[in-house]
């Protein structure tokens, strides 16, 4: 490996990479709009009020009217009360209200028989709506004075982080991480068909050497994007992890493992691939599970449990979780030997990609 | 004059099929050999593997002394490529192109005197996807140049383009041969051929059926020239030459010459029969018949 081919390559690669349209848009302008979509959603340390339809079908009563002071002082709800004798579900269809509570006509005659209750309107497959059912009838309760239940109005951060996009900015370097697959798999069948590997030869410059300037890149690139990441995180939305310099770096030694590994198979699915379109197809392939499936975007505990045993085989789960405990909880200790393993699965496969691709790259 | 390139006996398969079945040739320092023939006849095998790119099946190759299947960087350095189809990175401008490879063959040229070589100083600056099919051509050439190399591949330079572009890269190549550089051409213009090459290998199916220079094959597979009459309107030669003339077309008679003394007799029939001549033409064999007759003959065979 000759180092000044290398870094001529690199100086090349950069150069025509600063003249394509996609290549600055996602090195610069996709984490940036990335970043303030989240920052922008996720970016208040206040949660938003869900909308509540509520409907008395019987006499007012002091027990009703402590269960709407319960809702209300909860601080959890915008509170609708829709008349008597209307459709509920009619109403909260029309309004966009996704959950509403009713009381029956006999609901005051039958609390004191300690046999009441109320009927709860929701989507069923609509899991946010589905986890305020208990805490409204904790606030009821608590309302009629009934027992003594605990309502939890505001989450309390296992972190001590002050606001959710904190919790996102390693789902967002995980990201960057797994872009790593498509930067490869489009090159490879690429400069296949064009056989601009034979003209690289030519110049002496052999497979190990591109592979390497051009990994080089991407870990550049990808630390750039990160760096964009957490500079608009910090500027604009005040984000505030509690990170040491040492897992400064155990997240670097994270992030170049996580892209030897998904460069490795992006390499292998450009290499097994006949043409840029089934190239694009096996890359998407992988993807988008990955994306889905690993935490990047929804918690894996929300998941049922097959898919949960899903993204246990998916790696970018481990490069997600290793982040969330490094840069979220400060917590190094239990995560070295997989940040080790994962170190390891990046070299061995990265080795073992770029030994196929140079006895299966000609030229 | 040293050889350069020596070949015995090269074969190379591709499964049941045979791609080039024991072909040997040599190619001196500072001549342009030229390998001929149709699409298919498997040129392109042959420098492949004399570029070190492909493999061969068995045989003997030297080039510049050393085996090209255990190309070392020295290998690169004394050699230089224009492949066939050409092609390079599209956002890439011919000058960086060049930065790119001078640096890494660590050679002492300057882009410009390259682009200068090949009449390209203009298009310094343009993309490689914007040049047109010949600048394309001639930046390769440039490419391959690039190196200051004792010996040139040059496989199909002109194929694919218009006559202007095909004129203008001989010009280049023309230059080149001024320059005393080793050139290694495959073609399949015949007059590219000729025009150019010192010496010549005529290869059809694999095998090579003849080798020489452009004008020892002529001379060794010419049958004859033809002397080619054309006479004015209600006018026939057949009266004056019966076993020779054959009318080709209305008014326009052609004769078979095998020596100067076929011409002179011809010629003296002509002028004592009086006959009304507009025009009097002698036709000689070029390349082009020969490797026509040459390879349509074994075309036939096979």
């Amino acid at each position: 490996m000759n180092l000044k081919r290398i870094l001529l390559y690199l100086r090349l690669h950069i150069k025509l990479f600063s003249r394509t349209r996609s290549g600055p848009f996602f090195l610069i302008i996709f984490p940036v709009i990335l970043m303030l979509l989240f920052g922008s959603i996720f970016g208040s340390s206040s949660i938003g009020k869900e909308s509540l339809a509520v409907q008395n079908d019987g006499p007012s009563s002091a027990y009703i009217t402590g269960s709407l002071k319960a809702i209300n002082e909860s601080g959890l709800f915008n509170v609708y009360m829709v008349p008597a004798g209307q459709s509920l579900s009619s109403y909260m269809k029309s309004n966009s209200v996704s959950i509403g509570i009713s009381f029956p006509s006999n609901f005051s005659a039958n609390l004191a028989n300690h046999s009441a209750g109320v009927q709860y309107y929701s989507e069923p497959g609509d899991q946010a709506a589905s986890t305020y059912e208990p805490v409204l009838i904790n606030l009821i309760l608590a309302g009629t004075g009934s027992t003594s239940a605990i309502v939890t109005a505001q989450p309390v951060s296992v972190s001590g982080l002050g606001k959710p996009v904190d919790y996102y900015i390693p789902a967002l370097i995980g990201y960057t991480i797994i872009n790593g697959i498509f930067s490869m798999v489009y090159v490879v069948p690429n400069y296949r068909k064009d056989r601009i590997f034979r003209q690289l030869s030519f110049a002496n410059l052999t497979k190990s050497e591109w592979l390497t300037a051009t990994t080089l890149f991407y870990v550049v690139t990808t630390f750039l994007s990160d760096l964009i990441i957490f500079g608009i995180g910090v500027l604009v939305f005040g984000i505030s992890l509690q990170v040491t310099l040492l897992g400064v770096a155990l997240s670097a030694v994270v992030i170049v493992s996580g892209l030897l590994l998904f460069t490795a198979i992006g390499l292998l699915a450009g290499l097994y691939t006949r043409d840029e379109e089934s190239a694009a197809l096996a890359a998407n392939v992988i993807f988008f599970p990955m994306l889905f499936l690993s935490g990047v975007f929804y918690p894996i505990s929300v998941m049922p449990g097959y898919l949960q045993t899903v993204a246990y085989l998916l790696p970018l789960t481990y490069f997600n979780l290793t982040l969330k405990s490094i840069l979220l909880y400060n917590s190094i200790g239990p995560v070295l030997l997989q940040i080790g393993l994962m170190v390891l699965a990046g070299i061995v496969l990265f080795g073992l990609s770029a030994y196929i691709a140079t006895k299966k790259i000609e030229g | 004059m040293g050889e350069i390139i020596k070949v015995n006996n090269l074969k190379k398969s591709y499964g049941k099929l045979s791609a080039v079945r024991g072909i040997s040739f040599h190619v001196n320092s500072g001549e342009v050999f030229s390998l001929l023939g149709p699409n298919g006849a498997g040129k392109t095998t042959t420098v492949e593997i004399l570029e070190g790119v492909r493999k061969r099946t068995s045989g003997v190759v030297s080039v510049l002394g050393q085996d090209p299947e255990r190309i070392t960087e020295s290998f690169r350095k004394r050699v230089g490529i224009l492949p066939q189809d050409f092609n390079f990175l599209e956002r890439c401008t011919a000058n960086e192109a060049l930065e790119f490879y001078i640096g890494s063959l660590d050679s002492s040229l300057k882009p410009d005197e390259l682009l200068k070589t090949v009449e390209l100083s203009d298009k310094k600056n343009v993309y490689f996807s914007r040049l047109s099919g010949g600048q394309k051509q001639k930046l390769g050439i440039a490419l391959a140049l690039s190196n200051d190399p004792e010996l040139i591949f040059l496989d199909e330079p002109t194929a694919g383009l218009d006559p202007l572009s095909r004129r203008s890269i001989q010009e280049v190549m023309r230059n080149l041969r001024s320059l005393g550089k080793t050139i290694f051409l495959t073609t399949h213009y015949l007059e590219e051929a000729e025009k150019l090459a010192d010496r010549v290998a005529i290869i059809n199916f694999g095998m090579i059926v003849d080798e020489g220079t452009p004008e020892e094959l002529v001379q060794k597979n010419k049958t004859s020239d033809m002397l080619v009459v054309t006479v004015q309107d209600g006018v026939s030669l057949s009266g004056v030459l019966p076993s020779l003339a054959r009318e080709k077309s209305k008014g326009v008679y052609e004769m078979p010459i095998k020596s100067n003394d076929d011409l002179f007799l011809v010629l003296d029939s002509i002028s004592k029969s009086r006959i009304p001549v507009n025009n009097i033409s002698l036709v000689r064999e070029n390349l082009e018949d020969v490797f026509m007759r040459i390879v349509g003959a074994e075309e036939n065979e096979s």
